[in-house]
């Protein structure tokens, strides 16, 4: 008999049925009918919804002149995300700066959530971050067949033209061990820390996890400000870029 | 007026934290269920793997911090930028460690 959040099991009742419509038609099999969306499914669906919300909410009046309040704070973090991704890809980086600038906030209201009583962050979940992390893989790999074309597959060669059967394996590698460490990254700092939450309750319920979810506060924050940060780095790995003289 | 939503927001809060309980996760099957020598092995290894990767990262965090406040106090004006690589640095070694967390906490 599983236990199930609150906000899990209103969200079931209300797209179950639709859910279990769409999976006969398709063909699927379901596992349990009364349950077909899974708790970090619906807690997904929230942040997407509050996440839409506040960006609408933020832009509803333009003002130069007087900016209201969400505006202003809105403006202050995508400039700072601006500034920031133009010293990391180099002048051309602001074309890349909605795609990050959602997703870091997105990874940092999924990984806050958790903290919130009654809810479960979707980050403590294998499959939600490594969705983020292959999203980040095709996309700097996209950008670099668009930019250089056929060329791009000249990273993996090193160097050198001869250096090339060594090189292009281990450049491989490295570059599948990407998205795995996202990942994984992600992954263990949220649920390691909401395990180790958990095990403190247990020991003395209202004292004990205070200072760990001060602690967590500061990590979620830079879990998600080092994935956005990493992914830029390898946006601008696979840009081309002329070399320096040295 | 506002201090009334306050107080209101803050007893629903102590109300939900009544329904802490729902936070357990499901059990996850284990290395040996079996018990006997290979479960106590099975913590050993535990134990001692996450000893030997805390110890490490405590190492390398250690070194990243002095560079730090070595770098700051030779030059006050870089604060800002010593301070944003010292948190990335240290959120890079800290996942290190983490790694070996999870295959404990999973596994075990």
């Amino acid at each position: 008999m599983e236990h199930h959040f609150l906000l899990a099991e209103i969200i079931n009742k209300i797209l179950g049925p639709i859910v279990v419509w769409i999976s006969k038609i398709v063909g699927l099999k379901i596992v349990d009918e009364k349950y077909p969306i899974p708790d970090f499914l619906c807690f997904l669906l929230i942040i997407v919804l509050v996440s839409a919300i506040l960006h609408w909410w933020s832009a509803r009046k333009y003002s130069v002149e007087n900016p209201t309040g969400m505006q202003h704070l809105f403006e202050t973090l995508y400039e700072g995300f601006g500034d920031i991704i133009e010293s990391v890809i180099g002048e051309e980086g602001k074309k890349y700066l909605p795609f990050h600038f959602s997703l870091g906030m997105f990874i940092f209201l999924s990984n806050i959530s958790g903290l919130i009583p009654g809810f479960e962050s979707p980050s403590s979940n294998i499959n939600f971050t490594a969705g983020c992390a292959i999203i980040v893989f095709i996309y700097y790999n996209v950008i670099g067949f668009k930019k250089s074309g056929i060329k791009y597959l000249k990273h993996f060669m090193g160097p050198n033209i001869f250096l090339a059967p060594l090189m292009i394996p281990i450049e491989i590698v490295s570059h599948l061990a990407r998205p795995f460490s996202l990942a994984v990254r992600l992954f263990a700092n949220i649920f390691g820390e909401d395990m180790v939450i958990l095990v403190f309750i247990g020991l003395l319920p209202f004292v004990l996890p205070m200072p760990l979810m001060f602690l967590s506060i500061l990590t979620s924050l830079i879990q998600a400000f080092v994935f956005v940060m990493l992914s830029m780095l390898y946006i601008s790995d696979a840009l081309p870029h002329e070399e320096e003289a040295h | 007026m506002r201090k009334r939503i306050l107080s209101v927001v803050f007893v629903l809060i102590l109300i939900s934290i009544m329904g802490l309980p729902i936070f357990a996760a499901e059990a996850t099957p284990s290395a040996s269920q079996n018990g006997g020598i290979s479960q106590g092995l099975g913590y050993l290894a535990a134990g001692l793997g996450m000893a030997i990767a805390a110890a490490l990262c405590g190492l390398g965090q250690a070194k990243a911090i002095a560079s730090a406040c070595e770098g700051v106090s030779r030059n006050p004006g870089s604060e800002k930028a010593i301070r944003f690589f010292l948190i990335l640095g240290l959120a890079f070694i800290e996942s290190l460690v983490l790694y070996t967390f999870l295959i404990v906490i999973i596994k075990i």
